[in-house]
């Protein structure tokens, strides 16, 4: 019987190119972001696995405001994009990792890792530039979030995550058993994320966008929240941005720092792992960060 | 693999999250389905299915339809540790059943919770059953991974297509391209990417074509304007997420024009005359129905 209720639906949306089109995309989102997603469990299991409870707060800067841009470099050495960030940032966090320097490796780790410089550097042959931006862009947005995370952070909106860690007779058993725990929790909530840029991609005709291509400051935001809709892999979006020929360089960065940073998969990623009150605020925050920090690079290096 | 057991599995989570308010309403009472649910045994069968889901896409090479081909080694080794990961846990409970240890930590799972988050947050204890819930409902949230892998099975959605190419955000065609081309010489069409066409039409406005013939592949959709159909095939950098199509306007074909988004290989010249933003023209020879090619898109 259920058999047949796919067998329907099958030739249903086989039928219907706006639904093929629909799982296509969210099947896409979902598959390319399987391998970073496990990549970011496996480490996230063994921070809670084998790390000493105070390992990472010893290894940074007493200090919040110096612990912020030391995690920010330290992101440059995860070569992954952002979904397997968020299982790391929440596992750090609830081993005791300060709030604000587990954020800013949030946020940095997807946008300035190696692949994703390589990546750009390929995606704009003219351009070297472009990388530096890049760099120097998500770098800077990354440590200013942190920062403001200090000024205006409150613990409380992170209780979600600080919820303490089950305890395991062996090592094995705790790693085991957090990689399948932050996988399902990460996952699940990755599908709710590829499901909305699926359906946003499927109803809203992208075309219309290059009709603002040269309304200055709108066309920077145009692309930011273009970034955020579309939803794509860190490591990919450089080849988008190339191909957004008809806007500015300085609006295809706003693009490529606000991607790895905000979209729709990785806002439902950070509400299962930190709780929505978190996201609520976080998200805008980082957005309007990103935006200015891309444009300021934009302004002095493109 | 059975449909049978998706959907005991399906309709045992329906029934837990209906179970899920009895717990949170009352969580002193322990719930049967609740533990059997959350147990380590669902969340194991989650992952070895999403493992399964992964390897087999592998193995048929239908992965290529979702994302670039080069990630076909990193998603199988992703579905062999999501497999080792279930079997794993799947086997340490089994074992701590027999000892009836482990499996009582498993039982007493969301008291251990409160337990754990009175000694953290001592002054919220009412919070603390929120949280239980709130625990419960991040590993019920794993349930929705059998959505996509569903989907690969039972749908099997078929790549990016015309319909994609009609809300695509831009097109690499004409107004894009990379260096310049030498010549083409010879009188044997030259097989191409469409990519490959689109930029050489654009570079010196297609000098380099020389007449020689061309021959494409791409499926078929609709022309904007004007006779004729369009040829066109997306390159994607990591996923159909990020499709941009590569696309010719095929004129001068006189035979039944194949059905939209169905595939074909296409002989034929380059003719100049399209507009700045219109796709290259591309006078149609012959036009041979193909199969769908392994690889959907052109690389990147």
């Amino acid at each position: 019987m259920a058999a047949s209720a796919f067998e329907l639906v099958a030739v249903g949306v086989g039928g219907h190119p706006a639904l093929a089109n629909w799982a296509t995309v969210f099947v896409a989102v979902c598959i390319q972001a399987m391998p970073f997603l496990v990549l970011g469990v496996l480490v996230s299991g063994s921070i809670a696995a084998f790390l000493p409870p105070d390992a990472v707060a010893n290894m940074l800067p007493k200090r919040p405001v110096f612990a912020v841009p030391v995690a920010a470099i330290a992101g440059v050495a995860l070569p992954g994009c952002e979904c397997g960030s968020v299982p790391i940032a929440g596992r750090l966090i609830s081993r005791g990792a300060p709030s604000a320097a587990a954020l800013t490796f949030l946020l940095a780790a997807p946008a300035v890792n190696p692949v994703v410089l390589v990546a750009t550097a390929v995606a704009f042959p003219g351009h070297p530039e472009m990388v530096l931006a890049r760099f120097v862009a998500g770098l800077v947005a990354s440590i200013a979030v942190g920062w403001i995370w200090i000024r205006i952070g409150h613990e409380d909106w992170l209780l979600k995550a600080r919820r303490p860690t089950h305890q395991h007779d062996n090592r094995l058993d705790a790693f085991t058993h957090t990689v399948q725990h932050d996988f399902l929790q990460a996952g699940g909530y990755l599908v709710i994320g590829a499901a909305m840029s699926a359906t946003l991609q499927t109803i809203v005709p992208l075309r219309i966008l290059g009709s603002v291509a040269s309304l200055g400051w709108i066309s920077l935001l145009a692309l930011g929240l273009l970034a955020v809709v579309l939803a794509v892999c860190s490591e990919a979006d450089a080849f988008i941005a190339a191909g957004l020929s008809q806007f500015s360089l300085t609006s295809r960065l706003v693009f490529m720092t606000v991607g790895p940073m905000v979209d729709v998969k990785l806002i439902a990623l950070q509400a299962g792992t930190f709780g929505r009150s978190f996201t609520l605020r976080f998200a805008p925050v980082t957005f309007v960060v990103c935006v200015l920090a891309a444009t300021a690079v934009g302004l002095v290096l493109l | 693999m059975s449909s049978d057991l998706f959907d005991q599995e399906v309709s045992t989570d329906v029934r837990a999250l209906l179970q899920h308010d009895d717990v949170d309403a009352a969580p002193a009472a322990p719930n049967p389905f609740a533990r059997h649910t959350f147990g380590s045994g669902a969340p194991a069968l989650v992952c070895a299915l999403v493992g399964i889901c992964l390897v087999r896409l592998v193995t048929a090479g239908h992965y290529k339809r979702y994302v670039r081909v080069g990630m076909g080694p990193i998603l199988m080794i992703s579905g062999f540790v999501l497999i080792l990961a279930a079997a794993v846990t799947w086997w340490s409970s089994r074992r701590g059943r027999s000892d009836s240890h482990e499996h009582e930590h498993e039982l007493v799972d969301g008291h251990e919770l409160v337990d754990g988050h009175e000694l953290v947050d001592g002054h919220e204890l009412v919070d603390g059953r929120e949280r239980d819930h709130d625990d419960h409902g991040r590993i019920a949230v794993g349930w929705l991974l059998l959505i996509p892998v569903l989907t690969v099975f039972a749908i099997a959605p078929p790549g990016l297509g015309s319909f994609a190419l009609s809300r695509a955000l831009a097109s690499t065609s004409v107004q894009k391209g990379s260096g310049s081309f030498a010549d083409l010489t010879g009188t044997d069409p030259v097989g191409m990417l469409l990519k490959e066409f689109d930029e050489r039409a654009f570079d010196r406005a297609g000098v380099s074509f020389a007449g020689v013939p061309v021959s494409v592949v791409g499926f078929v959709a609709k022309a904007p304007h004007g006779d004729g159909f369009i040829v066109a095939r997306f390159q994607i950098a990591c996923c159909a997420a990020d499709g941009r199509a590569n696309l010719a306007h095929v004129t001068g074909y006189t035979g039944t024009v194949p059905p939209v988004d169905s595939w074909v290989q296409i002989t034929g010249s380059f003719h100049a005359g399209a507009g700045p933003q219109e796709a290259p023209l591309l006078v149609a020879a012959t036009v041979t129905p193909i199969a769908q090619p392994s690889d959907p898109y052109e690389p990147n």
